[in-house]
């Protein structure tokens, strides 16, 4: 048996692969995000020398002792925190410090308990795991380079004069966050934190000293290239947004009349074994990484998502990897089973 | 509301603004897209919470006469 | 060819077109289509340009221009122009990075779509349908009633959908008094699995416009009493995507993967054909479709068919096995398909645009 580690919505390539799953003959259980925050029924009890943990979800018991293997797929665990409005019955203007501890204390709990969780989990295989969900984007430049890929000349400063003579080394350059590509919740609208192009008149508009931003060098790019790495294989997929200018920075600002052209590439096998490389550095068994084919000639490395949505590779491509993740996860069981 | 017309950045106190990194000025607002294409839909129990449903894309019957200007 | 940094070797290489691996020619007798899967629309093509993208495929422009004697340098130049406007391909040095996409099909599912018939004599129990249609993968339902519905009777099928897996469900019913605008939106919004609600044999033609959620509701006064109805072939009926597409190379899209129950409870393909497999209420759908016939013309594509094996629309119309040109001939061409692919006409003429746009098709 399966248990995969989920959130509850807008996941349909979970689904798919469930699907997969039960169709080869494999059982499997979802947990999710939400259901460990308080969304299920939760038991743990400690008594002599057993301990024993619980989740009801709909009546029913998940059976997560008879699970084999585990699928990191996506966590969810600051549900209590994420209320939009505050957490008091009545807020005040001197109370927002003391809102924003509540909910920073709410969501250290959550994540306490997931993290047990997972921890009662450790002794089976797991496909992604949730301590090594999260890189950090510049050690994984450097280890990047170190596995032989070209990275696009990288700079973090809190100077604009630093700026300022990067872009002359440089030309065109970005800004994009450090950490994760996050999104705000305003009313009816969200706020999204892609990469930004930055000219002369906007770093001439910054203040001589900011809080520390990362900035790259644009790399004038033919096309991006996404893969989906699983175990050894190497999917990837080219993405053409050139011809559109409002995804010629971010590929992610998707035009809905013109979609970006997405298909099927083959990589050169210099470029895989560099991808080997790096996933082992990372010790990693999976995930998405994003390459650019620049106009130069050049193939630059970008960024890796260690659990990222392989839906989008997939499905244009017809790669079939949502079968391949159930078979992959069947191994597992099975190499479980006999261990 | 006023705030309608300015950008997340312009909306932070001077005190946040030196906290927020430079990436912050550029933030793009959009509506948000959940609601209109996500339809949540109750799976089996052992499943748990809901899924995206996206409409099956082919006819099943064809029963209706397609108008001939399209 | 050895392969090397892409970028390096190929500096000097002259580009060739290229087509985007989604944008797929497909000839006919007398004229051919591009195929965009991913933009879901197609364009015409003369079969000259047709010839060039799959004999000539990788060959530079000069290289194609001496092909054809320098006759044709001009029509070429626009042939290449057309592909770029449409954005059907791109010049590449390293076109052996781009493959072409495997069409291959597959599904977990064992059923994909039902249809599911009910009129005034139906004595469906919906719980023991919808159940087993479950066990089966059914991702998607369409519920034909021929009869005047109520809402009640809706909403007990409805119901019976609610803890399933079920992911869409299409329904098609009479018009009654009680199935208001309000009624029927009122009914979306509780049972989101629906994604289309059509009225028939209404006072008058009104098209709603969709719900936030994409849900359409349609009143049209033509008068849908009987499984007779379908089977049409019509340009609206086009569905120009990828899994269709791909699940059209080998299979009939039309019955593949289907399962259907008439209004009398039998178990069939589709509710127009004579053969049963059962009826419900003492065969489960599990065991009809175990009959080594059930499955027997879902790989009757459209390459086997005559007449549709020349025509351009072959993978993106989805044909009919139902109503047959020539009853006795189980690869004759749909009956009410009235496109000829060797004049290129549809009789009578059907006005279709340069270009379409399939409607329906979510993000």
């Amino acid at each position: 048996m399966i248990l995969i580690l989920s959130q509850s919505s807008m996941e349909p390539t979970t689904e798919e692969v469930m699907d997969w799953l039960e169709a080869l003959g494999e059982s499997c259980v979802r947990l999710n995000g939400e259901d460990v925050d308080g969304g299920a029924a939760l038991r743990f009890r400690v008594e002599d020398d057993t301990a024993d943990l619980a989740f009801e979800v709909g009546g029913a018991e998940l059976p997560l002792s008879s699970a084999e293997a585990v699928w990191f797929r996506r966590w969810l665990h600051e549900r209590r925190a994420e209320m939009a409005s505050s957490l008091l019955a009545e807020p005040a203007a001197d109370t927002l410090r003391l809102d924003f501890e509540l909910r920073r204390h709410l969501t250290l709990e959550s994540r306490k308990l997931s993290d047990f969780v997972f921890s009662r989990l450790a002794g089976l295989p797991w496909l992604s795991h949730p301590h090594r969900a999260s890189l950090n984007k510049l050690d994984t430049l450097t280890r990047a380079a170190r596995a032989g890929f070209l990275t696009p000349a990288t700079l973090v400063t809190t100077e604009r004069e630093a700026l300022r003579r990067f872009c002359a080394a440089h030309g065109t350059v970005i800004t994009k966050p450090a950490g994760e590509v996050d999104m705000f919740l305003d009313g009816e609208r969200s706020h999204f934190l892609f990469t930004t192009a930055l000219d002369l008149a906007a770093v001439d508009a910054l203040p001589e000293r900011f809080a520390p931003s990362l900035f790259q060098e644009k790399v004038d790019k033919d096309y991006e290239l996404r893969i989906f790495y699983l175990a050894g294989e190497c999917h990837a997929m080219a993405i053409f947004s050139q011809t559109d200018p409002q995804t010629q920075t971010d590929f992610r600002h998707y035009n809905r009349e013109r979609p970006n052209r997405m298909v099927p590439y083959r990589l050169s096998p210099p470029t895989e074994e560099r991808i080997h490389r790096l996933m082992a550095d990372l010790g990693l068994e999976t995930g998405s990484l994003d390459l650019l084919q620049g106009r130069d000639g050049r193939e630059v490395f970008l960024e890796i998502n260690p659990v990222g949505q392989f839906g989008m590779v997939s499905k244009p491509c017809n790669y079939g990897l949502e079968k391949k993740v159930a078979q992959l996860l069947m191994r597992k069981a099975a190499d479980g089973r006999r261990a | 509301m006023g705030d309608e017309r300015k950008t997340l950045f312009e909306r932070l106190s001077p005190e946040a603004r030196q906290l927020a990194p430079v990436s912050y000025r550029f933030l793009h607002a959009s509506p948000t897209r959940v609601a209109t294409i996500m339809r949540l839909v109750d799976s089996r129990p052992y499943r748990a919470g809901g899924y995206v449903c996206v409409s099956f894309r082919k006819p099943i019957s064809k029963c209706c006469r397609q108008d001939d200007d399209l | 060819m050895t392969t090397s940094e892409p970028g390096a070797a190929s500096a000097n290489r002259e580009p060739v077109f290229t087509l985007f691996a989604c944008c797929i020619p497909v000839q006919g007798a007398r004229r051919s289509v591009v195929c965009d899967l991913q933009r879901q629309s197609f364009q015409f093509i003369p079969n000259g340009l047709y010839e060039i993208l799959s004999e000539h495929a990788g060959k530079t422009v000069a290289e194609i221009k001496a092909i054809y004697g320098h006759e044709y340098d001009e029509e070429i130049d626009e042939y290449f122009a057309f592909l770029l406007h449409h954005e059907f391909g791109f010049w590449s040095s390293d076109p052996e990075r781009f493959p072409a996409l495997d069409l291959a099909w597959e599904t977990p599912e064992r059923i994909t779509n039902a249809i599911l018939d009910v009129d005034e004599g139906s004595r469906h129990d919906y719980g023991a349908i919808l159940r087993q249609l479950d066990d089966l993968g059914c991702k998607a339902l369409e519920v034909r009633c021929f009869h005047r519905c109520s809402l009640r009777e809706l909403r007990a099928i409805l119901e019976a959908a609610r803890h399933g897996r079920l992911r869409s469900i299409d329904l098609l019913a009479g018009h009654g008094p009680e199935l208001t605008p309000d009624a029927l939106e009122g009914l979306a919004r509780e049972h989101p699995r629906i994604s289309r609600i059509v009225v028939h044999s209404a006072p008058e033609r009104r098209q709603m416009p969709p719900l936030r959620t994409g849900v359409t509701i349609e009143y049209r006064t033509e008068v849908i009493d009987s499984p007779r109805c379908c089977g049409q072939i019509h340009p609206g009926y086009f569905v120009v995507d990828f899994e269709t597409f791909a699940e059209g190379q080998k299979h009939n899209t039309c019955l593949n993967r289907k399962l259907s129950v008439d209004a009398r409870g039998e178990i069939k393909n589709c509710p127009s054909m004579t053969r049963s497999f059962g009826n419900v209420r003492e065969v489960s759908l599990h065991s009809a479709l175990a009959q080594r016939d059930f499955a027997a013309l879902w790989s009757i594509n459209k390459d086997q068919i005559a007449i549709c094996r020349d025509c351009e629309f072959r993978y993106v119309c989805t044909d009919c096995r139902a109503y047959l040109r020539d009853a006795a001939d189980l690869y004759s061409k749909p009956s009410k398909c009235t496109y000829d692919p060797y004049t290129a006409e549809w009789q009578p003429p059907a006005d279709v645009p340069a270009g379409i746009h399939t409607k329906g098709a979510p993000e």
